[in-house]
């Protein structure tokens, strides 16, 4: 009945313009997804030193990279990522040094702090507090590929605080395209 | 040319099938759920040791970044917060804080419309000896509107009654829309 109604030429034109515009769809389906990277450490015998430090034990192997053709480097002082705007939380756990002692990080990009600080790993020494986490969490935008870290930096008392290997992290979260 | 009501019938047939078998699917592919972020930093508060909580008056209602470009989904900056339209939000805030006084702690909650969601972060405690006499306060929350509401955090002290400032430039409130 179809054939009487639509020519079989028609009908093919139809058919073509749908696998057409369905091919289209689908790669706009495609244009952005989130990417998630997170990384661990290796040790560091000393994040509290007095001027700031890039962190410089990134462990090179991402626990989880869901895709590398966004964030397409880790290197042992950052993660390399195309241009895009990222959501980046930093947990950095440390250990001894003198009492009251207070490690800052602040996230990267390119070797250059954005200027929020995390300040929240205060080490008393006292009654077993040895360790502590500072954690800050940042957004940061950029337009050419660029590399996402941490510095990190003694805030109070000076002494050694180290990092233990695998107990810290970098996450990173990208949100938002920026090739345009 | 002659156009008859069968020419006519034909062809509103093709654009409903067009409609109902592409169209759906194209609208949707083009206007995909992408997730915004806006980040705001601060400007100066001299003390933050309030006595009920107090909302936090000191946004720099310049974001250093908004991938919001057409103001469609956070269409208000205030120096009390950000307007958003209806949906799933992620919420990351860190208050950098100094003291010239002992055992200063100051709190920091979430608000909506100025009423707090009730989880407290606490993490800015500052001992003042040994050079301890910075900290920040972190807390992260996810909330969900239902109707257009203003997103900011209220603030107050915890510990002792003591003089806690605010720098500029150091704090950062992210907001994420993750669902709509």
């Amino acid at each position: 009945m179809i054939y009487k109604f639509f020519s079989r030429r028609k009908l093919l034109a139809v058919l073509l313009i749908w696998v057409f515009l369905a091919t289209i769809s689908q790669a706009a389906y495609e244009l952005f997804e989130i990417t998630a990277v997170k990384v661990t450490n290796t040790a560091a015998t000393d994040v509290n030193t007095t001027a700031a430090t890039q962190f410089n034990n990134i462990n090179t192997t991402a626990v989880i990279n869901t895709n590398s053709d966004i964030c397409t480097s880790v290197s042992t002082d950052g993660v390399t990522c195309e241009a895009g705007t990222y959501m980046v939380y930093v947990s950095l756990y440390h250990e001894g040094g003198n009492s009251r002692n207070s490690v800052g990080v602040q996230v990267t990009v390119n070797g250059t702090g954005t200027g929020i600080m995390g300040a929240d790993g205060f080490v008393s020494r006292s009654n077993g507090h040895d360790e502590a986490t500072t954690t800050v969490s940042d957004v940061v935008r950029f337009t050419t590929a660029s590399k996402i870290g941490f510095f990190t930096q003694r805030l109070a008392q000076n002494g050694a605080a180290t990092a233990p290997a695998g107990q810290s992290i970098m996450r990173i979260i990208r949100l938002y395209d920026d090739h345009y | 040319m002659i156009i008859t009501k069968m020419k006519i019938f034909r062809i509103l047939f093709v654009l409903i099938l067009v409609y109902f078998f592409i169209g759906e699917r194209v609208e949707a592919a083009y206007n995909p759920f992408k997730p915004d972020i806006i980040k705001l930093t601060n400007t100066v508060l001299n003390d933050a040791d309030f006595v009920p909580f107090q909302q936090f008056d000191d946004f720099n209602t310049t974001a250093i970044v908004n991938t919001d470009t057409d103001g469609d989904v956070f269409t208000s900056v205030t120096t009390n917060g950000v307007v958003c339209i209806p949906g799933t939000y992620l919420i990351n805030i860190v208050l950098y804080q100094t003291s010239p006084d002992d055992h200063t702690s100051i709190g920091v909650e979430v608000t909506i419309d100025g009423v707090g969601t009730g989880v407290l972060g606490a993490t800015g405690y500052i001992a003042h000896s040994d050079g301890h006499n910075e900290a920040t306060t972190i807390v992260s929350d996810s909330v969900d509107l239902t109707t257009t509401s203003k997103i900011g955090f209220d603030l107050g002290r915890l510990a002792e009654n003591k003089s806690v400032a605010i720098p500029v430039g150091k704090s950062s409130i992210s907001i994420t829309r993750i669902k709509d």
